[in-house]
């Protein structure tokens, strides 16, 4: 751990050997604490365990031993839900019946208004306001089967967004987006950080958080490997930079070269 | 409306029965599209079809204890329903499996109770194939609250139904009760088999929640337009098939069925067409 340790605040999240997987078998396993206000970026190769460390702490999948709070509280009494906001690394669920990108974005205030609640003006607004900041004003109207892959990305991080949120946990927010809707996603990311929303992301490469993420978080084979500040790396790392997985590492060739962060500080 | 029209629906009027078919039909023809789009929307469509076949278990057992077969078919679809979704939210990949056995269990259930009952399998007819005509005032009461249930149910908690049948993992990422959501969704599920099972039968009960919201989806954008075109659709085609059932002598519930895919397939061609002409 690299934060200070003068009393630090109630920690946004808490992971304290906090075990999570899938049919009762651990794939990851991490201690983590995150304060509020910081951006964290988790790293790693495909398989590492960065997709199971996000849901297992939002609760989505098997938590398997050690303690996962969040505002102080432990997971499983956390009510205030609409705190924290989630980009899940998938697609859109496929909507059978038509379904208009409004109205999905809109379910990202659902949190907000509760169980027997209704939509209201605020939440229109804010609905509107998260789907021009992802550049799909003139689409709000579409069915959401409609939209391209890259924009059901894009509309995943609006519903997110909707929800006004203190914390966002995303998933690879830049999978898929092509080069000028990622800098209009990082200017965002960047606006919200300023603005003290802490966030918790899964990256590739840092490349378009680059200056934003204040500290960065490498998971290996289910566990996390290096926690603490960005380090830099040029361009010129090796390509596979893990030394484990065999797995293929994505790359979105179409990157000018940017100065990228090694697996390994 | 032309004189014609006025004058059919007017000799329709003239019988009691007739009366009370129409009113049946309204109300399930509204309450079945309004669990239905949400039933799609979860890729459990057919799931009606299973609870049907578990409602006949419940008709057979109501004729074999001589208790309202009615009231018996609601309790065992309910359970049906219930079980079937707690299977599925423990175990996804047998989901599939539960409802195929449930589907043949209430049916093979259902042939086995009735040979027991005293009047034989004649009545269960009516459940199997639907009787509105013979719809009591007492049943149409039934129907009332029932159809206010599902209407006010889906209405009410609207938003959080839309979010848990299009993306569970979010639903449950933001803190809605998943398992009651899909719960509520599974009783009202079995609620609208019930009172669809007396109007168009247990065999159709699925097309009456399904082919509606189909039809609708056509020319809708929005789940919003798509829930409330479907009740629309629903109504209008359960009025028009019992009304047409009567001039035409056929059993009301298969026209009504008929009358939705008809719709279905018009508006499929119109469309075919506009698109062609443009
Ligand atoms: N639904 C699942 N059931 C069983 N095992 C799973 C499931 N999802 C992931 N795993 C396993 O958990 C491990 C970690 O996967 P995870 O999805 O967390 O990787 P990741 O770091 O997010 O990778 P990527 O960069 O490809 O998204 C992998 O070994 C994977 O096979
Ligand atoms: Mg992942």
């Amino acid at each position: 751990m690299t934060q200070p340790e003068a009393l630090p605040p109630v920690p946004v999240v808490r992971l304290v050997g906090a075990g999570f997987g899938y049919e009762g078998v651990v794939a990851a396993r991490a201690d983590l604490v995150v304060q509020a206000g910081e951006v964290v970026a988790l790293l790693g190769a495909n398989g590492s365990g960065k997709s199971t460390i996000i849901k297992g702490m939002l609760g989505l999948i098997d938590h398997l031993g050690g303690e996962v709070e969040w505002f102080g509280r432990p997971m499983a009494s956390f009510r205030e839900r609409w705190r924290v906001g989630y980009v899940p690394q998938r697609e859109l669920a496929a909507s059978p019946v038509p379904a208009t990108l409004d109205e999905v974005v809109r379910s990202g205030r659902v949190a907000r208004i509760g169980l027997l609640g209704r939509y209201r003006a605020a939440d229109r607004r804010a609905v509107a306001r998260a789907i021009r900041t992802v550049g799909l004003d003139e689409r709000r109207r579409t069915p959401v089967r409609q939209l391209s892959g890259g924009q059901q990305r894009r509309a995943l991080v609006a519903r997110a967004l909707a929800g006004d949120a203190e914390v966002l946990v995303l998933d690879e927010p830049f999978a898929g987006v092509d080069h000028e809707s990622q800098e209009a996603l990082a200017a965002t990311f960047r606006d919200l950080a300023a603005n003290g929303v802490t966030l918790i992301v899964v990256l590739h490469e840092v490349g378009p958080l680059e200056g934003v993420v204040t500290r960065s978080v490498c998971i290996d084979n289910g566990e996390v490997l290096y926690d603490g500040p960005p380090g830099q790396r040029p361009a010129s790392m090796p390509d596979d930079p893990d030394p484990h997985g065999g797995h293929d590492h994505h790359h979105s060739g179409d990157h000018e070269q940017r100065p990228r962060l090694g697996l390994l500080p | 409306m032309s004189a014609s029209a006025a004058l059919l629906s007017i000799e329709v009027l003239d019988y009691d029965f007739m009366r009370r078919a129409l009113v049946a039909a309204v109300l399930v023809g509204l309450a079945a599209p309004a669990t239905g789009v949400f039933l799609v929307q979860r890729r459990l469509a057919l799931i009606g079809d299973g609870l049907g076949h578990v409602a006949v278990t419940g008709v057979a057992l109501g004729l074999v204890l001589d208790r309202a077969p009615v009231f018996v078919a609601l309790i065992t679809a309910v359970i049906g329903a219930v079980v079937l979704e707690l299977i599925r939210s423990r175990r996804e990949a047998v989901a599939e499996m539960a409802l195929a056995i449930l589907f043949y269990g209430g049916i093979a259930g259902g042939v086995v109770l009735v040979s027991r009952a005293p009047a034989g399998g004649r009545s269960l007819n009516q459940y199997l194939f639907g009787s509105i005509t013979t719809t009591s005032t007492s049943d149409l009461v039934t129907f009332g609250v029932l159809a206010v249930v599902v209407m006010t149910v889906t209405v009410a908690l609207g938003p959080a139904l839309f979010t848990v049948s299009s993306d569970e993992e979010f639903a449950r990422a933001s803190g809605l009760p998943v398992v009651p959501l899909n719960l509520t969704l599974a009783v009202l599920s079995a609620l609208t088999v019930v009172i669809s099972m007396r109007v168009v039968g247990v065999l159709l009960v699925s097309a009456l929640m399904v082919v509606p919201v189909a039809a609708a989806q056509l020319v809708t954008r929005s789940f919003r337009s798509t829930y409330l075109a479907g009740i629309l659709v629903g109504a209008v085609v359960s009025v028009s098939g019992v009304v047409a059932s009567y001039y035409l002598d056929t059993p009301p519930g298969g026209t009504i069925v008929l009358f939705a895919i008809g719709l279905f397939a018009v508006t499929l061609i119109a469309q075919a067409l506009v698109r062609a002409l443009r």
